[in-house]
């Protein structure tokens, strides 16, 4: 489980509640954000080679709010701002915004924090969080009480809301299967190809991990084979995804190390949990947890595994 | 760029083929755009490729000074932002495995081929993506990059393969490109490697902490103050 840095300075609560408005544009038109099932959420109207610009929109209340909320724990005379960070794996990038929000200048109408991101610059997903921060040191020596503020520019006090976490390859739900007729009559029924680099952040997504089914053996289930348009599953293919989650698991176990696995099963929520929204380990992670499986030894995992709903 | 991003499965599969048939390379349809690619690197190394396509024993041995040389021409000419590829292309796995495995093989087989008990050294090849022998020269690059080749020659000068190592392998969840290049404004004022050596080491190790708890832009003189005080603090 992740656990952010406990710095030795107090810092925002997890349960301050702070209302702001998300906004996502391309070209200044606005963008509907539509949420997929695995918690990230997809701009249909976007691509990639479009830049990208991400907007949070506060009111004179909650600004004010937030400004007493910091002033329990920084130094007087010091200041603090909200800025954006953002951060994608997939795409080797992370950053912050130039724009930011003084919480400490004259706070007389609602104000908005934006960045934007090029054209042709990210891919897999894109992590959106908004951050409090000192944007200003005080020099006077701290008062009674308060030595133990944080008094360091730059220093990051808190977060608002949640991330949000946009989806820009891959589906984020559906196990990706393909059909193939390169296999011959006595290869297997069917085979998991796991070609990620880091489940954490890997995409779950048919660049990293799919189930080749063998449309030549003679067992392949009818809807997969040539010119059938049919995908409702039969109860075989789903046996097959069942089993594949459940292979998918002793993979992580066996190349990532029981370790690794126990931090992504033990992971108490998506928030905290240290990895990505969409990645492999999150589509284990969502399995593991709500079909309740076990993986105390190789025969009960495949056990637990057949017990998942498709 | 027109490429076939190659999946590590068919990558490995490619290295496998070349191996057990001892040949560095086999004959592969390339687009235009590889092609072209793989006319330059012919060109730059044709005294060190294999002989013929088809034979494994005649490759000669590139040498690591060649690394930062080979980094400039692929990141501002062969390979730029100008028009060749973008940092979405950049950044997928895919299209560096294709150029290793499938369009430039000879190269890595004579810069990576002779260590280690493979004599195909699949970290470089594919198997690796922080490894990947034009990926991490391509990002070294992108991640000095002061605005133009003299500028950026300039603070890379003292650079070798150790350090390549240490700013490319540290992608935690995504490099601060702004903060790597006011990194590298520092190193370029240090004088010789083992200055570097250390002195980065430190810093990036100090980064990466410091990192999840504090943001450049409200530091005092911003990203470049940030880095300065990277070295500073690691220092003592």
């Amino acid at each position: 489980m992740k656990r952010r840095p406990i710095p030795p300075y107090p810092q925002l609560g997890d349960d301050i509640f702070i209302e702001a408005y998300r906004t996502f544009k391309s070209n200044d038109k606005e963008l509907t954000p539509r949420d997929l099932d695995d918690g990230t959420i997809h701009l249909d109207e976007w691509t990639p080679e479009k830049e990208l610009t991400v907007q949070m929109a506060f009111e004179v209340s909650a600004l004010k709010s937030l400004k007493a909320e910091c002033s329990k724990i920084i130094r007087k005379n010091a200041e603090c701002s909200i800025a954006i960070r953002w951060s994608s794996k997939g795409s080797m990038q992370s950053g912050w915004s130039n724009d930011s929000i003084s919480l400490f200048d004259k706070i007389d109408g609602p104000r908005t924090v934006s960045m934007t991101i090029g054209t042709g610059s990210l891919r897999d997903t894109i992590t959106i969080e908004t951050a409090v921060l000192i944007s200003k040191a005080t020099s006077k020596a701290a008062a009674s009480g308060e030595a133990h503020r944080c008094n360091i520019q730059g220093a990051i006090i808190g977060h608002i809301a949640h991330p949000s976490v946009i989806r820009i390859d891959g589906t984020g739900s559906v196990f990706p299967v393909y059909p193939t007729s390169d296999l011959s009559e006595t290869d297997p029924l069917w085979q998991l190809e796991c070609g990620w680099d880091d489940c954490r952040f890997s995409t779950f997504s048919k660049e990293n991990v799919r189930i080749l089914i063998n449309t030549n053996h003679v067992d392949c289930p009818n809807e997969w084979k040539e010119g059938n348009n049919e995908r409702n599953l039969s109860p075989l293919s789903k046996n097959i995804i069942r089993d594949a989650i459940g292979t998918m698991l002793i993979h992580v176990k066996h190349n990532e190390g029981e370790d690794a696995w126990k931090a992504i099963e033990g992971s108490a929520d998506l928030h905290s949990a240290d990895f990505e929204r969409g990645s492999i380990a999150h589509a284990l992670w969502h399995f593991f947890n709500t079909y309740e499986m076990n993986d105390s030894s190789p025969s009960r995992l495949m056990e637990s595994s057949g017990k998942i709903k498709l | 760029m027109n490429y076939k991003p190659l999946k590590k499965t068919e990558a490995r599969a490619l290295i496998d083929s070349y191996a057990s048939v001892g040949v560095t390379e086999l004959i592969h349809d390339l687009t235009d755009d590889e092609k072209n690619l793989k006319k330059k690197f012919g060109e730059r190394y044709w005294d060190k490729f294999p002989s013929s396509s088809s034979s494994d024993k005649s490759f000669k041995k590139i040498d690591e000074k060649d690394d930062l040389e080979l980094a400039k021409l692929l990141y501002f000419d062969w390979l730029s932002l100008d028009g060749v590829i973008s940092i979405r292309e950049a950044s997928d796995d895919g299209f560096w495995r294709n150029l290793t495995c499938r369009v430039v093989p000879a190269y890595t087989r004579c810069r990576w081929g002779h260590s280690g008990e493979s004599p195909w050294n699949e970290g470089r090849f594919y198997n690796s993506p922080q490894r990947n022998s034009l990926k991490v020269l391509w990002w070294f690059l992108h991640l000095a990059n002061q605005g133009d080749k003299i500028k950026t020659s300039k603070v890379i000068r003292n650079c070798g393969s150790d350090q390549i190592s240490q700013i490319v392998d540290r992608v935690g969840k995504g490099y601060d490109v702004e903060l790597t290049r006011a990194i590298f404004r520092v190193l370029g004022k240090l004088k010789n490697q083992t200055e570097i050596s250390d002195a980065l080491r430190k810093a990036m190790k100090l980064n990466t902490m410091r990192r999840e708890t504090t943001s450049p832009t409200f530091f005092k003189n911003g990203y470049d103050g940030y880095a300065l005080a990277l070295f500073e603090a690691s220092s003592k």
